[in-house]
This record gives structure tokens, sequence and C-alpha cells, in this order.
């Protein structure tokens, strides 16, 4: 039998640490944890408890394990805070669909804290019922996007388990955003990630404070990244299939696509797939199944835009990169058939306009 | 034995019930709560009322009276012993020697057969550190003494566990070695620990790839703990305890206290003696036990344990019969360990003879 099976009997830690007034759970479990010389995430997959081991602590296995009553844990821990919300589905599609089994990871599935987003992308297409919450709330600028960080924020992309780096340290966001761009910032101990103004999850701090400052900005928001929300806003996605301006691009190796003399980064995840791009208000919009993935302030100049839209898909003949999915070789006829074939509406053809355009 | 100084007969029942609370806790020496619940633990003998007013006794105040004495005889204190003065002054002795040693500190090892006061020695050992340790450093939550048992078949991680597990380290199954050693010295040099007791040493066999570990584990535990370790099982040198690198190795940094059973001397009948005027018995003569000191010898084999558990067992069986006294039917009737069994059966086939 394992011994996650076995009904345990909570016991209190050695040491004892007193909360400080109006201190997180997050940053008190962290203190508890390193004075009792165990992994933070470790005491907090405990305090989460079966059969997930990984959520929101339970504030009843917390006063436990600390010594204290529940009463007073709430009272110097701020209270609980309201039900957790399940977040909206991700841009990048529907979630996979959940192992029924899933055991969390060690080093990623123990120590979250946030309860504003989903503990597990899973969840969202389980439907499953939002459990109670006992961390602290999000920030301000989580609640409210236009609100500035406290803290450093920074971009990351997640990587293909789920994860993303941030000082030395893995914090995992879910298989879900695989790919995907996220911001992470770290204020008062915690570790919060969003997407978009969207807040997805919130670890306690497991790398080292001195870290923090080596991190260096991420070039997206010099190179003028547009939130994704603020991006639909400002030019919406309704008219694209209308829209005179739509080009098809091949993501080249390094996740970029050429787009009027500029490039601008598509997700190394597309690499070898075809968007689209288009140019509208200022904001270079990169579409891929319909959805869009990434918006840039636009860095190329109109006459660079107009000479592009009299040959609008040129650029692709100096792609360097096939499309995966494409045939091996294409007969001149068709080829020629394909290259004379007028493109009046990118998103009518179902075929990829990258292999329309392909050069010999 | 009869106090002269009444009782009220709702003492006894207050502190019956509060044994029973005890009882449903579950403490045991293997976890720092039960551990300093021993410390603290110091049992008084329930005072016996006038034999009058005792005889007066009905319902629910007999009930209390009765219950508070039988509770009273399971633990029956602690008899200082020869062996256990002598483990208690080594220990200490070892303690002060070590208080500034940076490696290589010395260590003690008790081994005897099973029921000669092993545990009972180590342990009392602890309580006298840790009382001491209280006196000088109220107020503090400290663990001066750590209590642990050698698990049967016992790994590494298993050794560990049982350290993590006194402390009161949440242990689950993705938790590894590394990890909970980390966490047990770590909380041990915090919290001060001065004494390790090692129990059930027997169970390490070094002959073995996982009892080598184990002992290695030990090692490396008496290395980053700056404490006196102190091991206890049963005749551990011809376990082979001592036996190859690792053995030598212990040999040559611990000290041997064997515990064996009381010989038929002086000792012997001063520890009946001490133990019968423990007893809480309305109708008991004084010197009864005394002068059935060689039957007890006989029957026990010179085991303090199995003569703890024959005057326990008879004083409880004599509470609940109401005869309120020890006689040595009163001893026959109550059964023994094996191994006493089995030295009585010699002995007193070895006498037959003599006298047919």
């Amino acid at each position: 039998m394992s011994p996650r099976a076995i009904p345990e009997a909570l016991r209190p830690l050695p040491i004892r640490v007193r909360p400080h007034p109006a201190e997180t759970v997050a940053s008190y479990v962290v203190r508890l944890a390193r004075a009792n010389h165990l992994q933070p995430s470790y005491l907090h997959a405990y305090l989460c408890g079966p059969p997930d081991w990984h959520g929101a602590a339970d504030l009843g296995r917390l006063a436990v394990l600390c010594g204290r009553p529940v009463s007073v844990l709430q009272r110097a821990l701020g209270g609980p805070t309201p039900a957790r919300q399940p977040t909206p589905e991700p841009p990048g599609g529907p979630p996979r669909p959940s192992t029924p089994a899933r055991t969390p990871k060690p080093g990623h599935a123990t120590g979250l804290v946030a309860t504003n987003g989903h503990d597990d992308p899973s969840s969202l297409g389980a439907g499953t019922a939002p459990a109670i919450p006992t961390s602290p709330p999000a920030p301000a600028w989580v609640a409210s996007p236009t609100a500035a960080p406290t803290g450093h924020m920074v971009d990351r992309k997640v990587t293909g388990t789920g994860v993303i780096s941030f000082a030395g340290a893995n914090y995992s966001v879910g298989r879900a955003f695989i790919s995907q761009m996220v911001q992470v910032t770290c204020t008062d101990g915690i570790v919060w990630i969003s997407r978009g103004g969207q807040p997805l999850r919130a670890w306690p701090r497991r790398h080292q404070p001195a870290k923090e400052a080596s991190i260096r900005p991420d070039r997206s928001h010099h190179l003028g990244e547009v939130a994704l929300d603020q991006a639909q806003r400002l030019a919406p996605l309704d008219d694209l299939a209308a829209d005179p301006r739509v080009v098809h691009r091949l993501v080249d190796p390094t996740g970029s696509v050429s787009f009027a003399g500029c490039y601008y980064l598509a997700g190394y995840y597309l690499a070898g797939q075809v968007v689209q791009v288009r140019c509208a208000g200022g904001i270079v919009q990169v579409v891929h199944g319909g959805e869009l993935v990434r918006a840039w302030q636009q860095r190329h100049t109109p006459q660079q835009e107009q000479r592009m839209l009299r040959r609008p898909n040129i650029q692709q003949r100096t792609a360097n990169a096939r499309p995966l999915t494409s045939p091996g070789r294409q007969g001149p006829d068709r080829l020629q058939a394909h290259q004379t074939a007028p493109l009046t509406s990118p998103l009518a053809a179902d075929t990829p306009a990258a292999t329309l355009n392909r050069p010999d | 034995m009869v106090s002269t100084d009444p009782n009220p007969p709702g003492h006894g029942r207050a502190a019956w019930l509060a044994a029973v609370d005890d009882e449903d806790q579950h403490h045991h020496l293997t976890t720092v709560e039960g551990w300093r619940q021993f410390v603290a633990d110091a049992p008084r003998p329930p005072q016996l009322l006038p034999t009058s007013q005792w005889e007066r006794l009905e319902g629910a105040d007999r009930l209390a009276d009765d219950e508070a004495r039988l509770d009273y005889h399971t633990r029956l204190g602690v008899v200082a012993t020869s062996a256990l003065r002598q483990v208690v002054h080594t220990g200490r002795r070892l303690m002060l020697l070590n208080r500034h040693a940076i490696s290589a500190r010395r260590g003690l090892i008790v081994s005897g057969a099973a029921g000669t006061g092993k545990t009972t020695a180590i342990t009392q050992l602890g309580k006298t550190h840790e009382l001491i340790d209280r006196q000088r450093h109220p107020g503090t939550e400290r663990i001066p003494v750590v209590y642990v048992t050698v698990p049967p078949a016992a790994t590494p991680r298993m050794l560990a566990v049982e350290f993590a597990r006194f402390l009161g380290l949440p242990i689950t199954e993705r938790a590894n070695i590394t990890d909970v050693i980390e966490a047990v010295c770590g909380v041990c040099c915090d919290t001060r620990t001065a004494l390790v007791l090692v129990d059930e040493i027997h169970n390490l066999a070094l002959s073995t790839r996982n009892g080598a570990e184990v002992s290695d584990t030990l090692k490396y535990f008496s290395e980053r703990i700056p404490a006196t370790f102190v091991y206890s099982g049963v005749d551990v040198e011809r376990a082979g305890l001592f036996a190859g690198t690792r053995g030598q190795q212990l040999a040559g940094r611990f000290g041997l206290i064997g515990t064996v059973a009381f010989p038929y001397q002086a000792e012997w009948k001063g520890l009946v003696a001490t133990l019968e005027d423990a007893l809480r018995l309305y109708r008991h003569r004084p010197g009864t036990l005394v002068r059935l000191d060689r039957y007890l010898h006989q029957r026990t084999g010179g085991m303090i344990g199995s003569l703890s558990h024959l005057l326990r067992g008879a004083a409880i069986e004599a509470i609940l019969a109401g005869s309120e006294q020890l006689t040595k039917a009163t001893l026959e009737a109550v059964g023994l360990d094996h191994a006493a069994h089995r030295h009585h059966a010699t002995t007193g086939a070895r006498r037959q003879p003599a006298h047919s």
C-alpha cells in the first residue's frame, strides 16, 4: 500500500515559527519550511494534502503543523481569500484532455499558492468545482492588468513540459500553455505568472532572491510586444478574412516571420508553419489557426509596407525554411499554376500559402 | 503501608480518568511528544485510605479508588539498579567529554539479554539529561534527546525516516533520503540535540548490505549531529556488531556496558524489597515478598523485567480479585514470558533430583 493512502496523523513540526502580521500564507509556509530544513515546495504539497497534493494549502493542516489554532492563523495571515475562479481557456486552444490518475511532478506540481488561476489546466475541461482557497489574493496588477506590477516583470516561453525558467528555478505553468509566452514577476516571495494580464499561477519563491537581480529584461518589451487583449481590442480579427492586408508567412526556424522588411517573432513552436500576418492600426498581428498568437508594435515604415503589399507574398521566396508538412518536390506545371492563380482571399484557400508560393 | 491522612476519593478518580485520556493519545517514546510526556511523567503513588474508611467505600468511590491504584500498578516506577546507575553515569560522562569534540565522538553501547533493563537504562539516561537541560534552558523548545529504534530489515531510508518521525518532520513517499537526512540533521542541530538513543541495534546486521548501509548512515548522523550516540541491543557483541571494518570502527569509539540477570545476592533482595515497598495494596503484609525472594529469583531467572511484570501483574490481580495482598499463590497465577518460564522449569528440574 502506498504511504499516501495511509491515513496520516498530522503532528506539529519540531521548530515553531510565529506568523508575521498580515503575512501571506505562502510566505509563512516558506519560512516554516526553511526553519524546519524542508523544501518549501515539499511542505506546501504536504499542506495541500491528499489526494492531489497540490493546489491551495489547507489551513487546518497548516494549523496542526505550526502548532497554532486556525483562528490565530486566519487573523495573522489575513484570513481566507475568495473562492478561486477558473480561468478562461488559453488562446492556444482548448486544453488537452486530462489524464485520470495524474500524479503531481515533484518539482513542479508542488508549492502552488495561486488561487486566482486554476491549479491544473486539465481542470478546465473537466469542469471541476473550484476549491476554497486559503492563499492570499493576487496583487492588484493581476486583477487589473493596467496596474503596474511592483516586481520586475519578464516574459517567458512555456517549454514543452509546461514549465518556465525564472531566476534559475523552474515553475510550472501547465501543459495547456506549452509554447505560449507568459509574463512572470516575483513580489513578496511569490512568483506570479500571467498571460495577457490574466493570472495563471503563483508559486512560493524557490529561487535565490539574489538571482533576480541578474535577470536580463526580456527584449520583447523593448521590441514593442503588445498584449493580446489590447491588440484584439485595437484591431479586431473579425474582418480578417476580408482584409487585403493579410499576408501569409512561413515561420522560420528562429520562430520569426519577415514582414515588410522587418522580422517579427511568432513563436518557436510555430517554426515551419504558416501564419497570417497583417498590420492594422500600427500593430502587427500574427495569427495562427484563426487565433491571435503575437502582436507587435509596427517597426517597419509605411513605404516598406506599401512595397510589400504590391507583391504580398514575395517575402516567402527568401524564406529559408520549407513547410514541415509540405510534399517533397512538386512538378513545374503545378507550381506554375499556383504562382499564376490570384489569391484574393487568403483564408478562403485551403492550401497553405507557402506551398502555393514555393520557389523552385 | 496504610496512610493515616485520608485522601478524597474524587482525586483518585480524576487521576484515573486523566490516565485513560492519556492512553487514548497513544504516545510512544519514538515521537517527541511521547518522549516529552515520558520525561514529564512523574507518577505519584496513590495514598491509601485508612482500612476502615476503605471498607466503607461503595459504588463509584470504590471503583475510583481501585482504578487509581490499578493505573499506578501498571507502571510502578523505576528502580535504580547498579546497571542503570552505571549507564546513566557513563552516559553523562561521555556527554561531557563530547561537549567540545568536533569529530570522533565517543559513544556507548548497552548490550545484554532481553529483559535485563537495557531500554529502561538508556531511557532513564535520556530522561536525566533532558530534565537537566530543561533546568538550564527553561522555556525554550529544545529537543535535547532523540530516541529511535532500528526497524527490522532496516534500510538507510527507514532509519532516516525513524529520526524524522521522532522529530515530527512530515515524510511522504516522494521524500528522498537526502532530503530526510538534511532535515533531520538541520533540526537536530537547531534544537541542540545532545543525546541520541538508538534502541534495538541488534536489528542491524553488518554482514548484509542493508545493515552495512544503515551502519554507515548512523555513522553519518553521528558526524553531522553534535551529540553522543548510545546504542542498545540484545547481545550485540555476539550478533557481529563489532565484526569487520565497520565493527572495528564501532569498537574503537563505543564503550560497552553489559546488562545481565541479577544473581541471587543482596542486590536482588534489595530490589524485591524496593518493589514491595512500592505496592499499594490494603491487606498486603510487608515483608512477604522479601521472604519469597529466592522463589522470585527462580521464577524470573533474575530478570528485572520479568520480576516487574510478575509483581505488577500479581498486584493488579489482587486488586481485581479483592484479596489486596500478594502471596505465593497469587504470584503463581501470573504467567511470565517464555524465557523465565524455561528458566524456572530448568532450575526446578535441576533441584528435583537433589531433593529426591
